[in-house]
């Protein structure tokens, strides 16, 4: 490719970059700004000060806030790992009679919107006495029949012949699965894993519903909360809020970025 | 060490047609069985059956006079080598090698032990700490040997081991295989499609087609007395050739190319039935006033010490093997003899041998050919 191309395709994908990343760029920008640049609607901060960080911070529980959601989301993500790689395993692995339609079932669920099940399953978290508890942020997404058809793609991919060699070794089907089958798919568990941690992190509606006070409410409802006190005409304040939440949605994708460019290449036998 | 026995193990998947069928068969300890056949003749699953990585649909396996039908396979005292080696790509090669070893319990220093000298043993010891996929063809099937050998276990199968590498390697390997078991005195049994491998690598060789036993001997009596038209045509390259053929005043002939005389005896065995001609590649001659075949050379391939010719006999293509280089033209007219002796009549709807160079009665040949 001659240079003029590239930097023609370079500085098309860095604008387009700066369009779609503007709303995230922009909340930056507000969250340092004073009163008078927001009422302005300044594009760029007229003296650079961390008041409204501090001020969010005092005026809302925010650490407790982040700490909810990531106990939550960590929950979440191992809770749905487990499941997830434990049913695709059977469904990749070990035939039984009727398996295939379970699956299939399994596969139906996707169609139906967690919404149209959220009365039903907010019903019965209430009535198990969940409400207010990590158990209802947490159990009712342990069972993702989306994890389960991606880990049982990849678990399908696996030659067959390593599974019998396994078991030729004399590997219980349980050591199979967590000393052949978990190894070779290290990737699509780490994939799986982000997803679920993402999700579970931007979550809004269920958080909602299920909390009635701070105890275990995430950063994502506590946002919301921040409209609701004092400071929900300082938009630099709600901005600051907004900042913290999605850093560490930033972080962990920057880093697994790294691990899952990593993994692919290294998954890949010949 | 165990003998393994099978009585009429058969398989079948849907329940309608066998996979294998009625297989009678014991191997002896520390033989090299050869189980060769086509594609889906059931080589594999017979082999899968033995592992007990499938099941016997019918018939007894017993292991040592024990009853092993439902055996699980890590009862069975076996080591597998499979088509694609199996290794574990997450693994370095060390643990590939220890890996049933750690399962077994087996000590450390016992597990290091095993590994370094299975390592001597296949050139390994300079990639023990590799993953698989930094390893070449070869290297990854000595990585697959070496499981086996420190597994230590007395029976070893093998589904196809060397179909993955190129011809040269192959012939390596299949020495390398060889040799390393009769070192360590294991009973082997080998699954390949390639009758080279199973001539030149098997104390025993077990022909199977569709499925079913066509015959069970050794290398050269599969060779020299193949019981029917299949097994003939299978073992042996270029193999052998074959063509309809007639009795007409008591000679055998065979399009217009081919004539020659019979003795009595094998007119009687004939009789009258339709049959087939078969005589080996290595037993066509130039002309020397015997059995002739009249032809025209079809091509001409001189393979440095042996020359392969092609010609035309009763509309089939037929190939004879010269020793030494012979410059011929293809398309001029040729005249070939061939060894009475080595002729092979086939029964052409049973496809039996009816006469074969070791069922004839040599002294009334002796006495036709006067
Ligand atoms: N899991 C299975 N389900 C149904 N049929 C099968 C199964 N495995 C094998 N077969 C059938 O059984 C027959 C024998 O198959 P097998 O794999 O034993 O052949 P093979 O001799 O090993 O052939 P190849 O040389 O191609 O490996 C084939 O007709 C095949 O289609
Ligand atoms: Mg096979």
């Amino acid at each position: 490719m001659n240079t003029g191309r590239t930097t023609l395709i370079y500085a098309l994908l860095f604008i387009s970059a700066l369009i779609l990343f503007f709303p995230i760029l922009y909340a930056v920008s507000v969250s340092f700004m004073d009163g008078k640049d927001v009422f302005n609607r300044a594009l760029l901060p007229s003296s650079f000060s961390f008041d409204n960080y501090k001020k969010v911070f005092s005026s809302v529980p925010l650490l407790h806030y982040l700490k909810n959601s990531f106990v939550v989301s960590s929950l979440v993500t191992i809770g749905q790992l487990t499941v997830a790689s434990l049913a695709a395993y059977v469904f990749a692995f070990i035939p039984f009679k009727g398996r295939d339609f379970l699956f299939i079932v399994v596969l139906a669920t996707l169609m139906i919107p967690w919404e149209a099940t959220m009365i039903s399953n907010f019903l019965t978290v209430q009535h198990l006495g969940w409400v207010n508890s990590y158990r209802a942020l947490t159990i009712p997404f342990f069972a993702s029949a989306f994890g389960i058809f991606l880990l049982r793609q990849h678990f399908k991919s696996i030659p067959y012949e390593l599974y019998e060699a396994a078991q030729i070794e004399g590997l219980t089907r349980f050591q199979i699965f967590y000393r052949v089958v978990l190894p070779y798919s290290r990737m699509s568990l780490v994939t799986l894993g982000i997803y679920s941690f993402l999700t579970t992190w931007n979550m809004y509606l269920w958080p909602l519903l299920v909390t009635t006070n701070d105890s275990v409410r995430t950063i994502q409802i506590g946002l919301k909360q921040l409209q609701t006190v004092e400071v929900a005409t300082e938009w630099g304040v709600v901005m600051a809020g907004v900042v913290v939440a999605i850093l560490p949605t930033l972080i962990l994708i920057f880093i697994s970025q790294k691990q899952l460019q990593k993994g692919l290449t290294q998954g890949a036998l010949k | 060490m165990r003998e393994i026995v099978l009585d009429k193990v058969s398989k079948t998947y849907d329940k309608q047609s066998f996979a294998v069928e009625d297989v009678e068969v014991s191997i002896r300890p520390g033989e090299f069985f050869v189980l060769v056949g086509p594609s889906g003749c059931g080589k594999s699953t017979l082999l899968r059956m033995l592992a007990g990585l499938e099941e016997i649909s019918a018939g007894s396996l017993s292991l040592g006079g024990k009853l092993a039908n439902h055996l699980p396979p890590n009862k069975r005292e076996i080591s597998m080598v499979f088509q694609n080696y199996a290794l574990y790509p997450h693994l370095s090669v060390e643990e590939n090698i220890m890996f049933g070893l750690k399962v077994r319990k087996i000590s450390k220093q016992e597990r290091k032990r095993r590994v370094q000298e299975a390592a001597t043993m296949l050139g390994l010891s300079d990639y023990l700490k590799r993953k698989p996929r930094e390893l070449s063809g070869g290297q990854r099937q000595r990585v697959a040997l070496a499981r086996t050998v420190v597994s230590q276990a007395p029976i070893c199968l093998m589904d196809e081991p060397l179909s993955n590498l190129d011809a040269q390697l192959r012939g390596q390997m299949r020495v390398e295989i060889r040799q390393l078991q009769q070192q360590l005195g294991m009973t082997m049994i080998y699954v390949t499609h390639d009758q080279v491998e199973a001539m030149t690598m098997g104390d025993r060789i077990m022909v199977l087609r569709d499925g079913k036993v066509q015959q069970i001997g050794t290398p050269l009596e599969i060779y020299n007395q193949p019981v029917n038209k299949f097994v003939a045509e299978f073992i042996g390259s270029p193999p052998m050739n074959m063509a309809r053929a007639s009795i007409i005043d008591g000679r055998l002939v065979a399009g217009n190319e081919l004539s020659i005389k019979l003795s009595q005896s094998d007119l009687a065995k004939i009789g009258n039935r339709s049959i087939t001609l078969g005589i080996r590649p290595e037993h066509i001659h130039q002309a020397n006033g015997q059995g002739r075949v009249r032809t025209t050379l079809l091509n001409v391939e001189i393979l440095g010490n042996e020359t392969l010719l092609a010609f035309n006999v009763n509309n089939t293509i037929w190939k004879a093997k010269w020793p030494g280089q012979w410059q011929l033209t293809a398309g001029s007219p040729i005249e070939l003899s061939i060894d009475r002796e080595q002729i092979f009549i086939f029964d052409e709807i049973s496809e039996e041998v009816v006469s074969s160079p070791f069922n004839k009665d040599t002294v009334l040949e002796g006495v036709q050919t006067l």
